[in-house]
């Protein structure tokens, strides 16, 4: 075993020279580390990185999914993934950076053991590039703000809200930075309300919270939460506040609820960062960069904002019930 | 005649359950290509299979409308275009080759409500004109400013770029591209246009490479615009005796050109990538008709690639397996 394991080496380093030729006859494998699987948000990742899989197994290669068992310690665990990956020999790696000052060092160590990185969900892609990562695929939350905000300004909502249940967390503040940047430019306004953390998944305070806003300033048009279970709560508010198709609603990400708001008009739109697509092109994009040196020069590449309102929630819908949405 | 008009009845009366119905049937994607035999489009069209076989997968078909031959390039690939809606296609990707000749066309796929993605030529100014979900492919001047940087940033800073058919605007942006990533690090790239009669004539080019190399002793980067030319510079560095000092980089590649970076004698090669380009249209505009997916990055570069000595090997296997 341990000979068989020496000669293995031996024949590696002799290999090295046509490493690409070497890897494609053994076919290769991709880590791809991922979040738990019954979080909704990485169902749909995992749906994109199997169906992904289908063209890696063509090219004779195949994808290990290594997946976070809680949240407790995402970075720590993360890293701990990665190390994994790096001891399973894999030949490249495809990860969240959701806590770089956890995560890096073994993200550094994976790439001195000659193994590719590529970044996908979380990092960005000014990360991705001081790593010397392949690529950053995914969403960016001031983008993504920006969005949403120049959509409310487009469609008559010039006053809105942007109703923040964890703030102080950066990515949260980059998105309401976004909204008011957005509507800004298509000469509305928008505030945070920010809520304090005792109402952070309680629906009823924030509901209450909502409702007391929007009937003490009525000059509000719209709302925006930043999570799919806040909208529901959002709605709620709006709703007992008598201000239903008044005050316009919309959420970053959405859930089967808001999905049904934007068919039945109540809900204005949902800004989508479209996970099967981040799970899709991160196995695709590792596999054609190990197997044939292939890199898209775009970097970052953004998944989102994807925006989902009346003119696409039939396809939204369809892809919801097949489990990619 | 009038089963089209059925067939306009037809689909309006479909379209609020469009979704739903067109995720049971899959997704009719049509790619309109170069001709098949086209080593270069064999490789797009390896994309396009390859990103097939998912659309397959969920009950979806990719077929393939090439071209006979270039020789009236605008108006039969409009034809294509048009063909492939009269076939039933629920989405579209081509090359905006030609606009005059092509644009009409790409509008009745847009007027028909059947997704479109721009790709291989065009560039995003094609999309956003037609209003196409996506620009994917690569930019002449990008190009040119990735092969500028990568020369100055191997230390040589005084370049000529070799330009075959002076006056094409990608060529002309590409040269551009090339003086101004060069003097991002300090140095100068100069154009040689040479006379058209020499387009073609591999022995004209390699004269004409090697008189200039002679004349210009400080030159030390030499960029052609296509990959004969890049051998044809190879034997003019050669002939001229300059090989020590002066690196060879170009557009493209071929078997001939891999050999060379491989053994030296070629610094680097500017790649598209074309198997990307077939890949992600197919991919896109499948996840596009079945779930309502969309890229938001608009522009999606497949290239400028780099291909040099530090992944020649990769490259040599992707030419192996066709997508490169």
């Amino acid at each position: 075993m341990k000979t068989k394991h020496l000669m293995k080496a031996a024949l590696l380093a002799s290999a090295m020279a046509f490493g690409a030729n070497a890897a494609m006859a053994d076919g290769v494998t991709i880590a791809v580390i991922g979040g738990k699987a019954d979080d909704p948000f990485f169902a749909k990742v995992k749906k994109g990185i199997d169906d992904g899989a289908l063209v890696v197994a063509a090219h004779g290669g195949k994808v290990t999914y290594l997946m976070l068992q809680n949240y407790d310690n995402i970075g720590g665990d993360a890293a701990n993934l990665v190390r994994t990956a790096i001891s399973q020999k894999v030949n490249v790696i495809a990860v969240p950076n959701w806590v770089p000052a956890s995560q890096d060092e073994a993200i550094k160590a994976a790439q001195a053991a000659g193994i590719q990185v590529l970044l996908y969900n979380s990092g960005g892609g000014d990360k991705a590039k001081e790593l010397g990562a392949i690529n950053y695929i995914g969403n960016e939350e001031y983008p993504a703000g920006l969005a949403a905000g120049s959509y409310f300004g487009t469609h008559k909502a010039t006053k809105v809200i942007c109703v923040n249940t964890v703030p102080g967390a950066q990515n949260l503040e980059d998105r309401c930075k976004g909204v008011a940047d957005g509507i800004k430019k298509e000469g509305g306004a928008s505030n945070q309300l920010p809520l304090p953390a005792s109402a952070f998944g309680d629906p009823t305070a924030v509901a209450e919270a909502i409702k007391a806003t929007l009937l003490k300033d009525t000059t509000i048009t719209g709302v925006v939460t930043i999570s799919a279970g806040d909208a529901n709560s959002a709605a709620t508010g709006i709703e007992q506040a008598g201000l239903t198709g008044k005050v316009l609603l919309a959420s970053f990400d959405m859930d089967g609820t808001g999905l049904d708001r934007i068919k039945a008009g109540t809900q204005l739109f949902a800004i989508d960062q479209q996970p099967w697509l981040q799970g899709f092109l991160a196995v695709t994009m590792a596999d054609a960069k190990v197997n044939y040196g292939l890199a898209l020069a775009t970097a970052p590449v953004l998944t989102g904002p994807g925006i989902v309102d009346a003119s696409n929630i039939d396809a939204t819908l369809a892809g919801a019930g097949a489990g990619y949405r | 005649m009038t089963s089209k008009l059925l067939r306009i009845a037809l689909t309006s009366a479909v379209l609020a359950i469009s979704a739903t119905t067109v995720m049971a049937q899959g997704a009719k994607i049509f790619v309109i290509g170069g001709k098949a035999d086209d080593p270069f489009w064999s490789i797009v069209k390896r994309g396009a299979e390859d990103a097939g076989k998912l659309a397959v997968a969920q009950g979806g078909s990719v077929t393939w409308l090439g071209p006979q031959n270039y020789d009236n390039l605008g108006p039969d690939a409009a034809n294509l275009i048009r063909n492939a809606i009269s076939q039933g296609a629920t989405a579209i990707v081509g090359p905006d080759w030609v606009p005059e000749a092509m644009d009409e066309a790409f509008k009745a796929v847009v007027d028909a409500k059947i997704p479109l993605i721009i790709y291989n030529a065009g560039g995003l100014a094609a999309a956003d004109r037609l209003t196409a979900m996506n620009y994917i492919g690569s930019d002449d001047y990008l190009a040119g400013v990735a092969a500028g940087e990568y020369f100055g940033t191997h230390g040589q800073l005084k370049l000529v770029c070799v330009n075959t058919l002076p006056g094409a605007a990608n060529l002309e942006a590409e040269c551009k591209g090339l003086a101004d990533g060069v003097a991002k690090h300090g140095g100068t790239g100069k154009q040689l246009p040479l006379p058209s009669t020499s387009f073609g004539d591999a022995t004209a080019v390699t004269q004409a490479v090697a008189s200039y190399l002679q004349q210009n002793a400080d030159v030390t980067g030499v960029y052609t615009i296509g990959n004969m030319d890049a051998n044809s510079a190879s034997a003019a560095i050669a002939q001229a005796g300059v090989g020590a000092k002066v690196k060879l980089g170009g557009l493209n590649m071929d078997q001939t050109i891999l050999d060379n970076i491989k053994s030296g004698a070629q610094l680097f090669a500017i790649d598209q990538q074309p198997y990307l380009q077939g890949y992600l249209a197919v991919s896109l505009l499948n996840a596009h008709v079945n779930f309502g997916l969309n890229v938001p990055t608009r522009q999606i570069l497949t290239g400028p690639g780099i291909v040099d000595a530090s992944n020649v090997e990769a490259t040599l296997a992707g030419v192996a397996a066709g997508t490169r």
